[in-house]
């Protein structure tokens, strides 16, 4: 008998449209799972059980009438808690928001609602999405990753990679500035996307920092991840900085018969401070592809020009982060946590030149780049995460350089992504010893995505770290009784793909 | 050799952005005030005056894949 809240989107969404299987059931199986597991993993600041099998129910009927199906139609998703929704109110992970409804609903969940996606609850994040381990004192329970509770889940879209990766939703919408996508995906095993500077848009997504800030999804395959980018994507008048270009179809191109795009390891920068675990497990990767056939030469990056990017992408963020913030600053700072009230204090110090000649910056830095890193190759392999994962205990209530270094080590991969406005894919390559999972990012070209998702479906295709579960999900599925103790959990055994 | 001192951030803080900091913050801002300082002034020989911000924008077509 399937359990359906452990099968991909793609077979879910198949199985619901030929009617092998209801909504409903499938809705059960997550709701089921979350009343095992969801107190051990904290994922849901909202869980809408009702509201949810109202909607599968109605969907159950929508196919039983034979009406237009989606590709998502009846298959439970659940997003970060910064969406707007009308009617509803987004957190945000805070004190200060959750008490006005929102007047629209954000394009991104339009679109999924539209596609016929269901939507579970609200998830998880970190406060006002400031901070990268995925910390937040303002929810009651630490959320955790499921492959080691006594671990972070990385953020700020820390509840978006949590869900997907114990199994409780099929898929989630998160948003990146520096990494908050590809960082909490990295960490839990699954696919995030970062896609390129304005293909998603991002009206109705509480804002971070305009010139950064993009919504991205978070699933448990290349493939599944495609069908959702491919939902979401494509212009929209309501937001500024919306491309106009059609969406990538993604999930097409993986079947394309065209040779793969060519790629290339990335060297220069990405390397510096690399853990030696993240190291090898890059290099396996990188042999698995070059044993089926893939060249994968190394390409040399100007790591000067990557650096002065990392060093320029807090100015942007933080003189953003605090225009936003201003008033509640100056009227509630009572109300934002120590860490991020921290976070935001530089911002608004920044001079306006400074400001304004970074921006002015980025152009010339994303020319730079490409016409170096994609001369000869279209998709870069790096490391995501530069370090095994660290433990909730070291990454709360503490200051000083160590602490600093770590935070740094988790987004410096990532936060460069976002300064040039590439595309880029947090892929899941295997375990360090310390059974938290570790992934690689590829980068592509402005609007690579597609050939982004090629590389990683191919990769899936090769190897089967994706299709490993926590073993909080096993010991769920078998009906065991789940310890919140915190121990090792590991991987148990694969499932059918 | 700081550039901004605990007196500027205190100053600056009063008279424009008035949000509450202790002395023991003020002195720590100057820290990462002068780091994001030095790394706008590292970067600043390649600034062209003629540039617009919006043109990342253009950048972004120009280096994307072509269909």
């Amino acid at each position: 008998m399937t359990d359906w809240s452990r099968a991909t989107l793609v077979d879910t969404a198949a199985a619901i449209a030929s009617g092998r299987v209801r909504s409903r059931e499938v809705a059960e199986a997550c709701l089921d799972r979350a009343a095992r597991i969801g107190g051990q993993v904290n994922c849901f600041v909202e869980l809408d059980a009702a509201g949810l099998r109202a909607a599968a129910d109605d969907a159950d009927r929508a196919v039983a009438a034979g009406a237009p199906l989606g590709p998502l139609h009846g298959v439970p998703l659940a997003h970060k808690d910064m969406y707007d929704r009308k009617g509803r109110s987004s957190g945000c992970g805070s004190k200060l928001r959750g008490a006005v409804p929102a007047t629209t609903t954000a394009t991104a969940l339009a679109k999924l609602d539209a596609a016929g996606a269901l939507e579970m609850g609200r998830l998880t994040m970190v406060e006002f999405a400031m901070g990268p381990h995925g910390w937040n004192p303002n929810y009651s329970a630490p959320c955790s990753n499921p492959w080691n509770t006594a671990h972070i889940p990385c953020g700020s879209s820390s509840g978006s990679g949590v869900a997907v990766a114990a199994r409780l939703v099929h898929g989630s919408l998160g948003s990146d500035t520096g990494g908050s996508v590809r960082c909490p995906a990295a960490v839990t095993g699954v696919v995030g996307v970062l896609p390129t500077y304005g293909r998603v848009s991002r009206y109705g997504a509480m804002p971070m920092s305009f010139s950064l800030d993009c919504v991205g999804p978070l699933a448990r395959t290349a493939r599944e991840a495609a069908r959702l980018l491919d939902v979401i994507s494509g212009p929209d008048p309501r937001d500024a900085s919306s491309l106009d270009v059609p969406p990538p179809r993604a999930e097409a191109a993986l079947g394309s018969a065209a040779p793969l795009p060519r790629l290339g390891l990335a060297r220069g920068y990405f390397e510096e401070g690399l853990h030696p675990e993240v190291a090898a497990a890059l290099a396996e990767a990188v042999a698995v592809l070059e044993r089926a056939g893939h060249a994968v030469p190394e390409v040399a990056l100007d790591a000067a020009l990557l650096h002065q990017v990392a060093d320029l992408h807090p100015l942007v963020m933080k003189a953003e982060g605090a225009a936003n913030h201003m008033a509640d600053m100056r009227m509630r700072q009572e109300d934002y946590s120590f860490e991020v009230s921290q976070r935001l204090h530089a911002g608004f110090f920044i001079p306006a030149p400074d400001y304004i000649q970074a921006l002015k910056l980025r152009g010339a830095h994303l020319r730079a780049f490409a016409a170096r890193a994609f001369a000869t190759v279209d998709v870069l392999v790096a490391p995501c995460v530069a370090i095994p994962v660290p433990t909730i205990a070291e990454t709360t209530g503490h200051r000083g350089k160590a602490y600093l270094d770590m935070v740094v080590a988790l987004t410096r991969n990532t936060k460069v992504l976002n300064w040039l406005g590439l595309p880029g894919i947090s892929v899941p390559i295997g375990f360090t010893a310390n059974g938290l999972p570790v992934a690689m990012q590829l980068i592509g070209r402005p609007l690579a995505e597609a050939e982004l998702l090629r590389i990683a479906d191919r990769y899936q295709q090769l190897t089967g770290w994706h299709m490993l579960e926590p073993a909080l999900v096993m010991r769920s599925a078998r009906g065991e009784s789940i310890q919140a103790d915190g121990t090792t959990m590991g991987a148990e055994r694969r499932i059918d793909r | 050799m700081s550039q901004v001192t605990p007196e500027t951030v205190a100053a600056w803080n009063a008279a424009h952005a008035r949000i509450g900091l202790t002395p023991t913050r003020e002195a720590e801002l100057t820290i990462e005030l002068d780091q994001l300082a030095a790394a706008i002034a590292r970067a600043r020989p390649s600034l062209l005056f003629d540039t617009d911000p919006h043109d990342f924008r253009v950048a972004l077509l120009e280096t994307a894949v072509k269909p």
